[in-house]
């Protein structure tokens, strides 16, 4: 017993059954594909169709009868493949090609799928079988032994289970072997849909364990639907967060440099000044800098890219781009720790050892003309402040002396 | 260097043969008068010039979109409505000189072929 359709083909209406139409369709739509010159497309297929209805009158036995697969197998035939309608058009551009067309070389993009067609408990030894084209007996025999390994594999499953869909189209089981779905396979399925859906139904298989297997694979699409929502709440709080803490990060990072950078400008305590102004003063101390910079900004941009990439469900991170920063961040860290260390060596010459310098009884401040001296008791000059205040008082003193 | 070889494939060689010129024969059958895709296949089929009957498709498509060919819709008693091919102008131009260069073409391949035949 099968469904009948009726189609129109040449604007004569046919009734055809249900597996001949899947043939039909994927015929049509393979030649379609083939045909490369938009505008004409239409006007070949017309005629093609056209043609089919010419066949299936001439095949028809009775009013009554529908087209069958046979039929439309036989036509097909008739009609020859749909790689020919391409190649004719392509042996006009290109006459001397004579390799066959060949399918799209790309690799299809493989994907961890539950496999329900060769299930025993949940699918998942045969889906991670199919991913890396091994014998599921064993992942199985490894799921089997992990879990006298405190369970450990027992947790594994659970965790798979809930995490990992069920290849449940053609689509999907085709994704999972890595295999390309052409419409040849697609119109191969279509003829035997029906028994192999009958086939893999879990609730076709009788006993105890199908219908417990039946229960707790609902149970765990739902706890598995619960968890996704969790995964994409926290995938939202960790990529905001995430952004956040490389925007003020990197927002940090140039108030610092900037106040490095004007750092005559601003109050500073004498040992920190004089560090910036040694710093600035040499070659070392602005590769230094430099270098610091970057090393300290790629992580915050790698982060904020992280976070949008998190928001967007999208992986922002190419392989070049990622070769790139990574090199260019340890090239700028291995400079920067080696200038750093060498400029600490210079500072430290040329101002001196910070610590020990100063104590309650060592220094003497006195305010001459408006600014504020201070000097060592062996009358060494330490500190000059010029900047004049509203009160009158240099506020930079309490930056100054130590505690 | 290394070249990898590629095989010879002669089914490919001569159905591509056959695909490349085979405009020429299917301008002549619709120069000669008015003719149906079908009979245009029939014809094909007796000179034993077809490699498959979906490559007649595309072909008069493109013949029709480069202006050699034109079609009338004609209803049919029997089934869907039919197109009837008919040569233009610009065919029978085209036809013309592809008739010329056939000719040509003829004559020295069976040169060629007279003179392998004949030093084997």
């Amino acid at each position: 017993m099968k469904k009948v359709i009726n189609i129109t083909l040449g604007s004569i209406v046919f009734a055809i059954d249900e597996d001949a139409y899947g043939v039909l369709a994927s015929y049509l739509e393979q030649i379609k594909s083939n045909l490369k010159n938009g505008d004409d497309t239409k006007e070949i297929i017309d005629d093609v169709e056209i043609a089919i209805a010419e066949k299936f009158i001439a095949r028809k036995r009775s009013e009554k009868m529908a087209v069958t697969s046979i039929d439309v197998e036989a036509v097909i035939s008739e009609m020859g493949s749909p790689v020919e309608f391409g190649a004719s058009e392509e042996a006009e551009s290109a006459p001397q090609q004579t390799a066959a067309p060949k399918e799209s070389a790309a690799e299809p993009k493989k994907r961890l799928y539950r496999d329900p067609d060769n299930a025993i408990v949940a699918g998942i030894a045969s889906g991670i079988a199919n991913y890396f084209d091994i014998d599921p007996v064993i992942v199985r025999l490894i799921f089997v032994i992990s879990i006298f390994f405190n369970g450990l594999g027992l947790l594994a499953y659970i965790i798979l289970w809930l995490v990992v869909p069920v290849a449940q189209t053609t689509a999907d089981k085709y994704a999972m072997r890595g295999e390309r779905v052409t419409l040849r396979d697609i119109s191969e399925r279509v003829k035997k849909n029906l028994d192999d859906i009958e086939q893999f139904d879990y609730s076709k298989t009788r006993g105890v364990w199908a219908s417990l297997r039946s229960f707790l694979d609902k149970l765990f699409q739902i706890l598995g639907s619960v968890l996704t929502f969790i995964i994409s709440v926290l995938r939202y709080v960790v990529g905001v967060g995430v952004i956040l803490a490389g925007a003020f990060g990197t927002a940090g990072l140039v108030a610092a440099y900037s106040v490095i950078l004007l750092s005559e400008k601003v109050m500073f305590g004498a040992e920190v000044q004089q560090v910036f102004e040694a710093l600035q003063g040499s070659a070392l101390g602005i590769t230094a800098l430099v270098s610091l910079f970057i090393t300290i900004a790629i992580p915050l941009i790698v982060a904020i890219v992280v976070g949008v990439s998190l928001l967007a469900k999208r992986n922002y991170f190419t392989v070049q781009k990622t070769v790139t920063l990574g090199v260019l961040w340890i090239v700028a860290g291995v400079l920067a720790t080696t200038t750093i260390a060498l400029q600490v060596e210079q500072v430290v010459q040329q101002v001196g050892p910070i610590e020990g310098r100063f104590d309650e009884s060592s220094f003497e401040m006195e305010w001459e003309n408006g600014a504020l001296y201070i000097e060592d008791n062996n009358g060494h000059f330490i500190y000059e402040d010029r900047r004049e205040t509203a009160t009158g008082t240099a506020t930079g003193t309490s930056d100054v002396v130590p505690q | 260097m290394s070249e990898e070889k590629q095989e010879y494939n002669v089914e490919n060689a001569k159905s591509q043969m056959r695909k490349g010129f085979l405009e020429f024969p299917v301008l002549l059958i619709i120069g000669a008068k008015p003719t149906y895709a079908p009979d245009i296949l029939k014809q094909l089929k007796n000179a034993n010039l077809l490699v498959v009957e979906g490559t007649l498709y595309p072909l008069l498509s493109r013949l029709k979109r480069s202006g050699l060919v034109g079609y009338e819709w004609l209803e049919s008693q029997s089934g869907p409505p039919r197109k009837m091919y008919t040569i233009t102008g610009e065919g029978k131009e085209v036809l013309q000189q592809l008739e010329t260069s056939w000719r040509s073409l003829d004559t020295s391949v069976n040169t060629l072929i007279n003179h392998y035949e004949k030093s084997n």
